[in-house]
């Protein structure tokens, strides 16, 4: 007889759920087969993927995570026992694996949803590998930890999926020469490790918050995923470094106000007219939270700056409110740090609204030798709001124009065209 | 209202290597395709099927293991419904998220006494 559908609807299926199933699984099952085996891995996963549609598709289980992980155990306990002569599983898992006493609680055990956290993060330690591009390394992040295809992380990253591919499969002769997933203590807070994952995960906020995607100006995405998995470091003692509590207080800063930043036709607001009450103000208070925790240690480090400079924005009631001198000092120690052009301008910026726009203008022309900012639209953009505050209108207006043609988006592109008007009409 | 019941074949089980992603997108479609016969008052009632199984066959009653059909024809879900006529039953059947990976559905009225 047919049973009548019941209760289990499409609501069951929250957000993302197989992409962080895929996630969660593959850094299960590679923490016991060993990262030489991350093929027999993902294909088990997608085995149990592929299940769950068919099974699903009439009427979801009540627990999708538990019915998922139950397939993927079924499938892992078949993959190691029939491998169990011919195959080598993780080193620090063989002997468990080997013998039938402990093999399903081995199993299970890595696939609890208990172990998830600690799963991923020695996963993420180990995808970072220091021989890899940090490109490479964030790939990596996108298709294991997070479980996305190699075609959408080429649309996310605005290239081919065969340059994907490639750095997928330098990703998979590097993980090769592994025989388990790297130790989740780690060596301390100097361990490199840790600075290589924060790298990455900088780099994947960053190309959620700033990315050059012509028809989706956020990600919001890659910028949830970045925090996400960082959450992942400072939830564990071990990995809680100031830095990495720097980090999650700077992305928090930042994604609470991505709602301020596009108006309703998907045109860039300028900060002074972005309406601060849509603000995030509980992430706000979460970035404090991280940023009050980050104080700790000898290090001042470039992580620890940015929160701050992203802090005294969220803090700001206004944008003529805003402590632009304090901003100033945070721009110069960031700027002895990491004396990169983009720095360096982002620093004119912030002394023109600290009230110096003619040293500003100076600093900014001086900018423009540097080959990074010449195609910049920012760059333009900026020396724009310069010329905007030291009263001189036509080259304001023409900065502007300038910028509007280098824009990497039609958002962008409206955005600086709106300004460059802006300057007519006043 | 006549009864009908709908066998489904290949579909989704023909595309190997969907993303995570894809394969929650099409769940999505089949569950807004289902929820919609359940609100207009179809009364859907399905089973799944395991995707393995046996055949038995002839006079000799042969039992054979596992897949029997070609996937496009490998039965992937049956569903009884309620509707007005066939007509009716078959453009339901239409809207069906199998047709994106090529599956069929074979529409059939349900004897009644």
């Amino acid at each position: 007889m047919a049973e009548p559908v019941a209760s289990g609807g499409p609501e069951l299926l929250v957000e993302s759920l197989f992409r962080h199933e895929s996630g969660r699984l593959v850094a299960a099952l590679t923490r016991l087969f060993g990262p030489h085996n991350l093929q027999l891995a993902e294909d088990v996963v997608q085995e149990a993927l592929e299940c769950a549609l068919e099974a699903w598709k009439f009427q979801m289980p009540d627990n999708p995570t538990a019915w998922l992980t139950k397939v993927a155990r079924n499938r892992a306990l078949d993959v190691v026992r029939r491998g169990a002569i011919e195959r080598r599983f993780a080193d620090d898992y063989r002997s468990q694996l080997a013998s039938e006493w402990t093999l399903a609680a081995t199993v299970e055990e890595s696939l609890a949803e208990a172990s998830t956290a600690e799963n991923q993060l020695r996963m993420m330690l180990t995808l970072c590998q220091p021989q890899l591009s940090e490109e490479t390394q964030v790939t990596l992040i996108l298709k294991w930890l997070c479980g996305f295809a190699s075609s959408e992380i080429a649309a996310a990253f605005l290239c081919s999926e065969e340059t994907i591919d490639k750095r997928l499969q330098r990703g998979r002769t590097a993980l090769r020469q592994l025989g388990s997933l790297a130790p989740a203590t780690t060596g301390g807070p100097e361990d490199p490790r840790l600075g290589a994952v924060l790298r990455a995960l900088y780099l994947l906020f960053n190309e959620g918050y700033h990315g050059s995607h012509p028809s989706m100006p956020t990600r919001v995405v890659l910028c949830e995923e970045a925090m996400r998995l960082c959450a992942l470091m400072t939830e564990k003692s071990d990995s809680a470094t100031p830095q990495a509590h720097a980090l999650m207080a700077m992305m928090c800063f930042h994604f609470a106000r991505v709602a301020g930043r596009i108006d309703a036709h998907g045109v860039y607001l300028p900060l002074a007219q972005q309406d601060r009450a849509v603000w995030d103000r509980a992430l706000i208070e979460r970035g404090l939270s991280h940023m009050g925790r980050s104080a700790r240690g000898p290090e001042l480090s470039a992580l620890h700056l940015e929160a701050a400079i992203a802090c005294q924005h969220c803090l700001a009631p206004s944008l003529s409110a805003t402590d632009w001198d304090a901003i100033l000092v945070l721009y110069d120690l960031l700027y002895e740090r990491n004396a990169s052009p983009v720095i360096a301008l982002n620093r004119a910026l912030v002394r023109a609204f600290a009230g110096d726009p003619v040293r500003a203008l100076d600093e900014a022309v001086e900018l423009e030798q540097e080959a990074v900012l010449a195609r910049y639209p920012f760059y333009w953009a900026a020396c724009g709001e310069i010329h905007a505050l030291a009263d001189h209108r036509d080259e304001a207006r023409r900065c502007y124009q300038k910028a509007a043609t280098l824009a990497r988006s039609p958002a962008e592109e409206a955005a600086f065209r709106r300004r460059a008007a802006a300057q007519q009409i006043n | 209202m006549a009864k009908f019941v709908y066998v489904f074949r290949g579909g989704a089980v023909l595309q190997k290597g969907l993303s995570a992603t894809g394969l929650q997108d099409h769940l999505k479609l089949w569950g807004a395709w289902m929820g919609e016969l359940a609100k207009q008052g179809h009364q859907p009632a399905g089973q799944r099927v395991q995707l393995s199984g046996r055949t038995i066959r002839g006079k000799n009653k042969v039992v054979t293991d596992g897949p029997y059909a070609e996937l496009k024809d490998l039965i992937t879900g049956h569903l009884a419904i309620e509707a007005a006529s066939l007509d009716v039953a078959t453009e339901l059947a239409r809207q069906c998220p199998i047709f994106l990976f090529d599956g069929s559905v074979e529409v059939r009225p349900v004897l009644e006494n």
